[in-house]
């Protein structure tokens, strides 16, 4: 007597199909599993077996054996307790096999019966769609997710039991039909910049960061808005697309982070600790789950107190930020994860904070110098936009002059968007933050008033050619947002406003 | 004749080894006094045996030496001196002791004057000198002061004294550069090391245009904090006057007045705004008589010769109309709203009411004149290098 039931393996943020074979003989009574499982998983075979006979099946004294197959992918979690139950329950004709061969099944089994949620989903069900399952079960608690992936039967289950009355066909269960989706959350409910008095320099460089997806590093003393500026980045963003939605949302699922939500519909702003490890930051752990970095995959990464995270900690954010990836690497496969978010940085000026008030400030150039240089120069140059924050005066608290809406910005945000989709269209660039060295030469055309403007500064600024190329990766953007095709020379003027402190002046 | 130069000569080298051999032990003046009172000689003492040396540490313990000293000063007197002092003209360092014809006649007279000193480039001669110093950590209110008062003095040949520090006294030294006067540091250091080493460009500016810089300590020695204020009387002692910038309350300029104040020098101090830390210093002083000072005449007024002797050739400069007819409208509005404390980009924005395309263009242009000068990120203030800039138009 043979079982075959479905389930699915989440490697990364893409799922494998993956079979639950039960084979039952005569012999010494056994129940064994095989089929590179993890410790977690092998586990299933006391649950199953528990959870079989506390929903009331009974299981004959029989030999029997538990594949999971292709048998050479690695099997990690439990997910798949509820494939080996219902491949269990057809090997002995509770079943029958044709009920199950269109259906995939997840979820980790109490021993009392009961069907616990379980992280990645959404993959395992995008997959099921692409496969051409006609009915998918999994957790109460995750069939919204499930059902997300596409149009076929959800059914949410919350016991083993309620499971099989489906399958044998008699059962009161009927497929999930999710809510209205209008309590899904909007942009609306992100906090919004017209709740930011002045600022209005530091505002106009997130409008530049978030239209063209540049990264930037804020300089402030404590106590300037630099958090709260950074949390209404996301308002300002473009709304998702379905498409970078679902890719998202997958990505917080195998993090185990949806939280019963259907799907990420709000460009995500994550903002980790400083005390955060290099593995938290850019993905790994045991189960190399995502880290914050592909958390913020389309949204905002936000390192708050920037030099007080460890060195290697920022200094593994390199190469994702360049590639808009990371890759992690462990013994049994390599997994990819999505990295594509905007850095925003913030920093005090300082160690105490006050640098360049000095009736405040007291530290000398040295100290100050020092804590600038807690951020290495390659690091720093991978921010094409730099703001200094300046403590915000009494009489702009107090005044309740009406501040330009959230709303209001992301219209130009957009725009400037569109600009940049319709002149990269047909190459694997998205945005101007994207363009290297050749690029930058190919689409930032310059007007001959900035072609001199820009010569002169770099003359005299002494810049590299990396900076170079940052400011006209800015100017770029500015000259989008003016919906100008040409870079004029007030757009590079601007540009430069928002270069790094230069290294003559800094402390001097 | 040529015989007697010849003796003269090998008589002042053989003092000069001496003195320098006597100079690599006693770097504190409270050593240098007690060795002398007791071996009443440089020659004594080095010439001394161990058990001279054992009863002079018996009695010196009574006064707060360390035993561990002795066995620095044996294994001093144990070098070949003329080795050390032939090796000094290799590195351009030339020493010079108190009997010499080039030491200061403004030092000779001096009670607590250096016995000796080494220098690079010149030695400053019987020229004015107006010591300029204040805060490391200054703002640019006292840095830019500095600059442009050191460059108004050089520019009328009065040489700018000060302690190659970073702040007050590098733009202290470089604005004297720029006037293209001579200018000369004294250092709590050897002078063969540029501390701090950020100062390095001024520093071999300074001799290269006919300056000097100045050390009582042998070269090689690595500066302490003990040996800044002790250094700051010699700074005092070459002055004919003394400006203080910017200083706190509680400050090393102020042991630099003291001891000017010691010496009978003037005292000029530019004043500041009541509430600001970095000027209380300043205006302590103009409380207790310093001459508040704002601008160079104030201290030209004290040496009246000079001002009229040089006054036409320094006019040229300082015609700040003709610079206000270079720039663009845009561009005055901006320079007008800025000052010496640096201001932020929206307060400049708030008092301009330029669009951002308007103020950046304007801000990049005036930067590249040099007219103001951007501090940290966002924050501008003026900067005194515009004169530069004119100059060369």
């Amino acid at each position: 007597m043979l079982g075959k039931v479905y389930s699915a393996a989440v490697l990364g943020i893409e799922a494998e199909l993956i079979t639950a074979e039960v084979d039952v003989k005569d012999g010494l009574p056994c129940f064994s599993m095989v089929g590179a499982l993890s410790c977690e998983t092998r586990e299933a075979r006391e649950r199953v077996r528990i959870a079989l006979e506390n929903s009331g099946y009974r299981l004959p004294v029989k030999r029997i054996t538990v594949n999971l197959s292709p048998a050479d992918i690695r099997k990690e979690g439990t997910a798949f307790d509820l494939s080996i139950a219902i491949a269990v329950l057809t090997a002995f004709g509770y079943i029958s096999e044709k009920a199950v061969e269109n259906s995939l099944f997840l979820g980790e089994l109490c021993l009392d019966g009961t069907i616990n949620p379980v992280p990645g989903v959404l993959p395992s069900a995008c997959l099921a769609k692409d496969e051409g399952f006609l009915q998918v079960f999994v957790p109460l608690e995750n069939a919204r997710e499930a059902k997300v992936a596409g149009d076929f039967y959800v059914y949410g289950v919350r016991t083993l039991r309620e499971a099989v009355e489906v399958l044998q066909g008699n059962g009161e269960l009927l497929p999930y039909q999710p809510e209205d989706s209008t309590e899904q959350r909007g942009l609306e409910e992100c906090p919004d910049f017209s709740e930011v008095q002045g600022q209005k320099m530091a505002k106009r460089a997130l409008e530049i960061a978030a239209a063209g997806r540049h990264n930037v590093l804020m300089i402030g003393p404590p106590g300037t808005g630099k958090t709260m500026l950074a949390k209404r980045i996301p308002s300002i963003l473009p709304e998702l697309s379905f498409e970078e939605s679902l890719e998202i949302s997958k990505i917080y699922s195998v993090a185990g982070r949806l939280n019963g939500q259907r799907l990420i519909t709000v460009p995500p702003f994550q903002a980790p600790h400083h005390t955060i490890t290099q593995s938290a930051l850019a993905g790994g752990g045991k189960r190399a789950t995502p880290g914050m970095i592909s958390l913020a995959h389309k949204g905002v990464l936000f390192l708050d107190e920037f030099p007080e995270f460890h060195r290697e900690t920022i200094e593994i954010l390199r190469q994702p930020l360049e590639e808009r990836k990371i890759t992690v690497a462990r013994y049994d496969a390599t997994y990819e994860y999505p990295a594509g978010g905007m850095l925003v940085a913030a920093m005090n000026p300082c160690g105490c904070g006050f640098y360049p008030d000095r009736t405040r400030c007291n530290c000398s150039q040295t100290q100050i110098r020092r804590y600038l240089g807690k951020i290495s120069r390659p690091l720093l140059e991978r921010f094409d936009l730099c703001m200094e924050v300046m403590p915000i005066p009494f009489r702009d608290l107090k005044t309740e002059t009406r501040e330009e809406s959230s709303e209001e910005i992301r219209k130009r945000v957009k725009a400037a968007r569109m600009r940049q989709e319709a002149r990269y269209k047909g190459t694997s660039l998205f945005c101007n933050s994207e363009l290297s060295g050749g690029e930058v030469k190919k689409y930032c055309k310059l007007t001959e008033n900035a072609k001199t403007c820009m010569e002169e500064a770099y003359e005299r600024l002494s810049l590299s050619a990396r900076s170079y190329h940052r400011i006209l990766k800015t100017a770029r953007t500015i000259a989008d947002l003016a919906d100008s095709e040409r870079i004029e020379q007030a757009h590079v003027a601007e540009a430069l406003l928002y270069r790094e402190p230069d290294k003559k002046y800094w402390g001097e | 004749m040529r015989t007697d130069y010849n003796k003269e000569h090998e008589y002042q080298r053989k003092r000069h080894i001496v003195w320098h051999a006597f100079a690599s032990f006693c770097i504190t003046p409270k050593m240098q006094e007690a060795v002398l009172t007791y071996f009443e000689s440089p020659e004594n003492a080095l010439a001394a045996g161990a058990a001279d040396w054992n009863t002079f540490f018996r009695m010196a313990e009574q006064f707060g030496f360390k035993a561990s000293e002795k066995e620095k000063i044996f294994e001093v007197l144990k070098r070949d001196h003329e080795k050390e002092y032939d090796s000094l003209a290799e590195k351009e360092i030339r020493f010079v002791i108190k009997e010499d014809a080039v030491y200061p006649e403004k030092l000779k007279t001096l009670y607590g004057a250096p016995l000796y000193f080494y220098y690079k480039g010149t030695v400053p001669g019987n020229e004015p000198l107006i010591a300029i110093i204040g805060a490391r950590n200054c703002s640019p209110y006292g840095s830019e002061t500095a600059r442009r008062l050191a460059r108004e003095l050089a520019e009328r040949r009065i040489g700018v004294i000060s302690g190659l520090a970073y702040g007050v006294d590098k733009a202290a030294h470089d604005g004297a550069l720029d006037g293209g006067g001579p200018t000369f540091a004294v250092l709590g250091c050897g002078v063969d090391i540029c501390y701090p080493k950020s100062n390095r460009v001024t520093y071999d500016k300074i001799i290269s245009k006919g300056g000097g810089i100045l050390s009582e300590y042998p070269p090689g020695t690595q500066p302490l904090s003990c040996f800044f204020p002790q250094r700051n009387r010699i700074i005092a002692g070459l002055s004919d006057g003394i400006l203080v910038t910017e200083a706190r309350k509680k400050s090393g300029t102020l042991i630099t007045v003291s001891f000017g104040l010691e010496y009978g020098k003037n005292i000029y101090a530019v004043p500041g705004r009541i509430e600001d830390v970095l000027s209380e210093g300043c205006n302590f002083l103009i409380k207790e008589g310093a001459k508040l000072t704002n601008s160079v005449s104030d201290i030209l007024e004290d040496m009246d010769f000079y001002e009229k002797k040089q006054k036409n050739s320094v006019q040229k400069y300082r015609n700040y109309e003709n610079f206000k007819n270079i720039l663009a409208t845009n561009e005055k509005i901006v320079y007008a709203s800025l000052r010496l404390r640096p201001k932020h980009i929206d307060e400049i924005q708030e008092a301009t009411k330029l669009s951002p395309e308007d103020l950046s263009k304007a801000l990049h242009s005036l930067c590249s004149y040099g007219c103001i000068k951007r501090c940290g990120q966002a924050y501008y203030a003026l900067s005194e290098e515009a004169n530069r800039f004119l100059m060369e138009r």
